[in-house]
């Protein structure tokens, strides 16, 4: 039976109890996805009770269950919202699912399937031990590119696919319809992220503390902005207009802030703002740098404003006008999902789809 | 970055796949970890004390003591995580976050591994030693492939920042050593030949003269004991080369080298003359007495060493050995297993639950005891033990299917039961003599039965051992074999006509019984006639 939480108002959303889990964030085996056309939660279970389920009417009823992976760590739904895929990192597999009915197919991956995006008809499954770029047409045929050790990150653009390699520190622009590899610039190694808009790369280099921002045409760098002192997860706020670059949402679990922060800037324009190590702490525009008893390590971002959360507490906030509110504790990373107007996550004490939603 | 101790700390890590192959003469590294864990204050010193005293005691088979060790390690970074996030620490965070994972892998906990290694690896991937515990634990988890590519990076990562010092020489082997002992258990003739490559570079580099100050002083302070995760530079040398020489040697051995692994060995057994899995090879590769005297000392230097247990059942199945005489738990384990190996499971049980009562414990002894249960076809008592928890999952699911098979086997009666009575002699099939004796062996044939085979005459190719006498019209014999059953008759027989030993023949016999003879379970036959 599905309770969703959901939430009139901001405010309303500060009152209320927080569900306790008992079990450590790390050592709950399940990933949600939200698929966004429909409505819909995409819930994988792993360990005793594997299963994925699909919840509609906003979260609130079980539309179908199906038999699932041991160790769910992803779910991605297609942009149409007709099809998903479960990622089983640590077994080699993936569960590409038919959104309306549940009916699936098992995929074996090559190793450590730790990225997938659905392009057209074509699901693309980045395997990081495996060296491997996987294409899964529709019909099951499966292509695949070599790509460099440690490629993490993978990210959908509009008219290619960007992967990332820790290792290397490279940047490759992949077209996915040849499944080549067109260009490679390195920027920098050990990114904790790679975000893109339709313009931009961005990658988070906490041992520099510093965010690159790079051309997606030229696939070159453009700029480096100094950002906290270990910024870790970033998110695309806006894109920006004509007279202004767009805004960053940085996570600095550090500083214990999410640094609100302008795409692009010249270095005296950095300068006079404040970008630099040296002013680590004071904020940035600050009444919009919020701050967080834990510190967080990952923020979302969307129109209703931003979710942020502690990977070691499974602390999940949701952050308005510069206040962040606590919603959730002990969610595994992979249990949260956005939807259009909040968050859902999967109670692993209640077995409940929780949501949590902003209406201003 | 990190301080040198706790990179050596995490770099060993890579070992401790390899510890349950029986460390034993464990008592020193047991001790030596004790006073650690008594001195230190620092959570990453008493962590790693906890993951090499599981390490230890899982190679003495003490299971619940080896969970008990890891899970307090898991608590401990558990709880140094949290630690280090709120003093916004965050290198020590990933560390933690390492060290949790490898403790939850030991626990058999996969996904959780995965996902603690993982959070590590998001904070710091440019880090060699995340990577290497990341490998360690997929090693753990057998995921060779993602063991395999953690190990490369490290490597990858080392090389290109390793300077002259001796600790990042050292770290670099560290590291070479992970990739070298993941491809090993890949299986690919490829992956084989770089692990061989690999560790021989390792042995070289071990010998340059960069190191020999660390030599002198594992000499100056005796140092011998070999740990999984190590503190010191000295520690991580002595290990390091040990296991480096234990994992070529086994290379050798197992693609037919056999003196390039005994000189490996002999590297090994120069340093420590009890290091358990270097007797054991020695072992292996030896021949006649000298094999049995290797056993000996692998089994003193390590008792209850699951895989000197196989290697040493393995060995007598193919060869007699007069019963072990000495004292210890070695002496009484290695007997117990001479003693099953003759059939003769009451006696092994018995040498085996004295032991048990010092040891309650330890999984070895359990799985002996179940396994002399299920062969001597007391299957509640086989299943009361195997219920019981502490057992490791992949030893008690091999012990489940032994006992489903064996009580499939019993419940199976020979075919001659159910046959029509002729006066013909029945032809004796190996699938009714296996179960016939199995049936005799654990008193599970009813008095009807044995009535019946008191009056059965069958008939059976055998081999006949040496003649016992022979004159121009008669052969003399007195035992043989009966498919793979020695046989041996009250008296010596005569049969008329020249006949071969060694060759086939059709005899006509009566089953009187069990014996045995010189040591070994012997069929005993009342012959009637034979045929060439």
């Amino acid at each position: 039976m599905i309770n969703p939480l959901r939430l009139a108002s901001f405010a309303i959303l500060a009152t209320i109890a927080v569900a306790e889990l008992s079990a450590s964030p790390f050592a709950q085996s399940v990933a949600v996805g939200w698929n966004r056309h429909d409505a819909q939660a995409i819930v994988a279970r792993g360990g005793a009770n594997r299963s994925i389920a699909a919840y509609g009417n906003g979260g609130s009823e079980l539309l179908w269950s199906a038999s699932g992976p041991a160790e769910p760590a992803l779910v991605v739904v297609s942009n149409d919202g007709s099809r998903s895929v479960v990622l089983d990192t640590i077994n080699d597999l993936a569960f590409l699912i038919a959104t309306k009915d549940g009916t699936q197919r098992r995929i074996s991956t090559a190793a450590s399937p730790v990225a997938a995006v659905f392009y057209g008809n074509e699901l693309f499954i980045l395997c990081r031990d495996g060296r491997e770029l996987q294409r899964v047409s529709a019909d099951g045929n499966v292509k695949t590119l070599a790509v460099a050790p440690d490629t993490t990150f993978m990210r959908k653009g509009k008219d290619a696919i960007y992967v990332y390699s820790r290792l290397e520190g490279t940047v490759t622009e992949v077209d996915p319809s040849s499944l080549t590899a067109v260009r490679t610039q390195v920027f920098a190694s050990a990114a904790s992220d790679l975000e893109i808009d339709g313009r931009s790369g961005y990658l988070t280099i906490p041992s520099a503390g510093v965010v690159i921002v790079f051309s997606l045409a030229e696939l070159k760098e453009r700029e480096r902005l100094s950002v906290g002192t270990i910024p870790l997860d970033l998110s695309v706020v806006s894109d920006g207009g004509v007279l202004d670059a767009g805004s960053l949402a940085v996570a600095d679990p550090s500083s214990r802030r999410v640094w609100m922060s302008e795409k692009s800037q010249s270095g005296a324009a950095a300068f006079g703002r404040g970008f630099l190590r040296g002013l680590i702490g004071l904020g940035l525009y600050a009444p919009r740098s919020s701050e967080y008893p834990t510190g967080v390590d990952r923020v979302w971002a969307e129109t209703w404003g931003l979710a942020a959360y502690d990977s070691s507490s499974g602390t999940l906030y949701l952050v308005s006008k510069g206040k962040a509110t606590k919603v959730a504790s002990d969610v595994p990373a992979g249990a949260i999902a956005l939807t259009g107007r909040g968050v859902t996550w999967w109670n692993s004490a209640t077995n409940r789809l929780e949501l949590a939603e902003i209406r201003h | 970055m990190r301080a040198p101790a706790l990179l050596m700390l995490c770099a060993l890590a890579a070992f401790v796949a390899e510890a349950s192959e029986g460390r034993a003469t464990s008592d020193f590294e047991i001790a030596a970890m004790n006073r650690q864990l008594e001195t230190s204050r620092d959570a990453f010193s008493r962590i790693a004390a906890h993951m090499n005293l599981g390490d230890l005691q899982a190679g003495r088979g003490n299971q619940t003591a080896a969970r008990s060790h890891y899970e307090t390690a898991r608590t401990l970074a558990e709880e140094e995580m949290g630690s280090a996030r709120k003093s916004s620490a965050l290198r020590r965070y990933a560390r933690a976050a390492s060290w949790a994972g490898l403790s939850a892998a030991k626990l058999g906990r996969g996904g959780e591994a995965h996902r603690l290694l993982e959070e590590a690896l998001r904070y710091d991937s440019d880090s060699t030693g995340s990577w290497n515990v990341y490998a360690s634990a997929m090693t753990v988890l057998e995921k060779h492939t993602h063991s395999v590519a953690a190990a490369r990076n490290a490597v990858t990562i080392a090389s290109r920042s390793a300077g002259d010092s001796v600790p990042d020489a050292l770290d670099l082997n560290i590291y070479r050593y992970a990739l070298a002992s993941a491809l090993s258990r890949t299986e690919t003739a490829s992956a084989g030949s770089e692990a061989e490559t690999l560790l021989g570079q390792i042995v070289l580099a071990l010998s340059d003269r960069q190191f020999d100050s660390l030599r002198r002083k594992v000499a100056r302070d005796e140092q011998f004991e070999i740990f999984s995760s190590t503190r010191t530079d000295s520690s991580a040398y002595l290990s390091l080369l040990n296991r480096t020489r234990l994992r070529l040697a086994k290379i050798y051995e197992e693609s037919g080298r056999a003196e390039d692994a005994r000189l490996q060995y002999r590297a090994v057994l120069a340093d420590r003359i009890d290091d358990p899995a270097a007797l054991a090879g020695m072992a292996r590769l030896a021949s006649g007495d000298e094999q049995h005297r290797y056993f000996a000392e692998s089994f003193d230097a390590s008792p209850f060493s699951l895989a000197l247990v196989r290697q040493y059942e393995s060995f007598l199945s193919e060869r007699e050995v007069s019963p072990s005489t000495r004292r210890g738990n070695g002496a009484t384990v290695q007997r117990a297993i001479e003693e099953a190996s003759r059939n003769r499971h009451q006696n092994a049980l018995d040498l085996l639950q004295t032991l048990e009562a010092s040891h309650p414990d330890n999984s070895t002894l359990r799985y002996l005891i179940i396994r002399s249960h299920i062969n001597s076809a007391e299957f509640a008592r086989a299943r009361e033990q195997l219920e019981r928890r502490g057992l490791p999952a992949e030893i008690a699911g091999e012990l489940r299917k032994d006992l489903a098979l064996a009580e499939k086997a019993a419940s199976r009666v020979p075919s001659f039961f159910n046959v029509a009575r002729t006066n013909e002699p029945l032809r004796l099939s190996p699938d009714d003599l296996s179960l016939l004796v199995a049936r005799i062996r654990t008193g599970t044939l009813t008095p009807e039965q044995l009535a019946l085979v008191d009056t059965l005459h069958f008939v059976a190719p055998v081999a006949f051992e040496d003649v016992t006498s022979r004159d121009a019209e008669t052969t003399t014999f007195q035992a043989g074999s009966l498919y793979d059953q020695r046989f041996r008759f009250s008296s010596p027989a005569t049969f008329t006509g020249r006949f071969e030993a060694g060759t086939p023949h059709e005899l006509e016999f009566q089953i009187l019984g069990i014996s045995e003879t010189d040591g070994r379970e012997t069929l005993l036959l009342q012959p009637w006639r034979v045929s060439s």
